[in-house]
């Protein structure tokens, strides 16, 4: 998989995440899933807090030479909506952008093939995740550091279709034993499908499917 | 923001809203492009919409043209029928507008083609 070009301004920077490990964590992983995606024929995608852009347009290049496929991005911050809607169109691909709280405009319909979140994970306090700079959204987790993300959780069976493919990235102080228990009694099941070591940070995809 | 993400909006999350779907459309600037087209992904993404209100999000802004109220049996082997559906789900988009919660008539903007559905702590 190629990866975006992603142009982003010293001023951008101030409100909008950068691409980091993370955010290329997440990209290896939905390279190694390709051929499965491929075969799957995704034809709508999404993206929960898509920041940058980077990921969605990653997968979005790699799936456009293989089948049409809808992306769409969300994401809070209108800076934010804004870099993702540029980085799609400068890497010539297309995806619809909506500014928005999480899925909280989304309709219920069991339609989005591929869903991925990349959450604010990081440990904080509860308050911090609603600090008036923007940034703090990209970022701040809260309790356990799993604040925002468990918002998203019992909403996605609701928007995945009954075969698509869930990708979320935690890290290890999130407990990610536990987040794949709670998906359990959503009646989905998840594993780990990559992890990483970096500095102060224990990095994991997580991939879910509908229990059939 | 293109018809097909239309489809996929509600307002169902305001304080005493029931439903919130189809939100309304008022389109103040349209863009109309050229993409390519897929008679498989057409036919495919059918399914997953919300036919009638893909309809009247299209009839709305003027541009529903021949598209059927109702849909066609067997859409999936009528291309004609599956390039009018692609001319208003990929190929038409609302730059400049507002979409409106059927129930309440709160607004949401649409700038640069990206609608903003951010609402008040209030109104959850």
């Amino acid at each position: 998989m190629n990866t975006p070009i992603v142009k982003l301004s010293d001023k951008d920077l101030e409100s909008v995440y950068e691409p980091s490990e993370d955010s290329f964590l997440l990209i290896d992983a939905l390279e190694a899933d390709l051929e499965v995606l491929k075969a799957m024929k995704p034809v709508m995608c999404l993206e929960i807090g898509s920041g940058s852009g980077i990921v969605i347009t990653a997968l979005a290049m790699a799936l456009k030479k293989h089948c049409q496929c809808y992306h769409l991005a969300i994401d809070i911050n209108l800076d934010a909506c804004r870099i993702s809607k540029k980085t799609a169109a400068e890497n010539l691909v297309d995806i619809d952008i909506a500014q928005m709280d999480l899925l909280n405009c989304i309709r219920t319909g069991n339609v989005f093939d591929v869903v991925v979140f990349n959450p604010p994970y990081v440990v904080t306090t509860d308050d911090e995740i609603s600090n008036k700079q923007i940034l703090f959204k990209a970022w701040a987790g809260g309790t356990n550091g799993r604040k925002v993300m468990e918002r998203v959780f019992p909403k996605i069976p609701h928007i995945l279709s009954n075969t698509g493919t869930f990708y979320l990235l935690v890290i290890e102080a999130n407990d990610p034993e536990y987040i794949l228990r709670v998906f359990t009694d959503l009646n989905m099941v998840g594993e780990i499908i990559a992890e990483r070591k970096i500095r102060g940070e224990h990095l994991y995809i997580l991939r879910f499917k509908k229990i059939k | 923001m293109k018809l097909l993400t239309h489809n996929m909006l509600t307002s169902k999350c305001l304080k005493g809203v029931t439903v919130g779907y189809p939100l309304g459309i008022v389109a103040k600037d349209i863009k109309v492009s050229e993409v390519d087209f897929n008679s498989e992904f057409i036919a495919r993404i059918i399914p997953k919409l919300d036919w009638a209100t893909l309809w009247k999000a299209a009839e709305s802004i003027g541009h529903v043209g021949e598209l059927p109220q109702t849909l066609i049996q067997d859409f999936e082997t009528n291309e004609e029928f599956l390039k009018k559906v692609h001319h208003v789900l990929l190929e038409v988009e609302v730059i400049n507008g507002d979409l409106l919660c059927p129930e309440s008539g709160r607004k949401f903007p649409i700038n640069d083609g990206i609608p903003n559905m951010l609402l008040n702590e209030d109104e959850v």
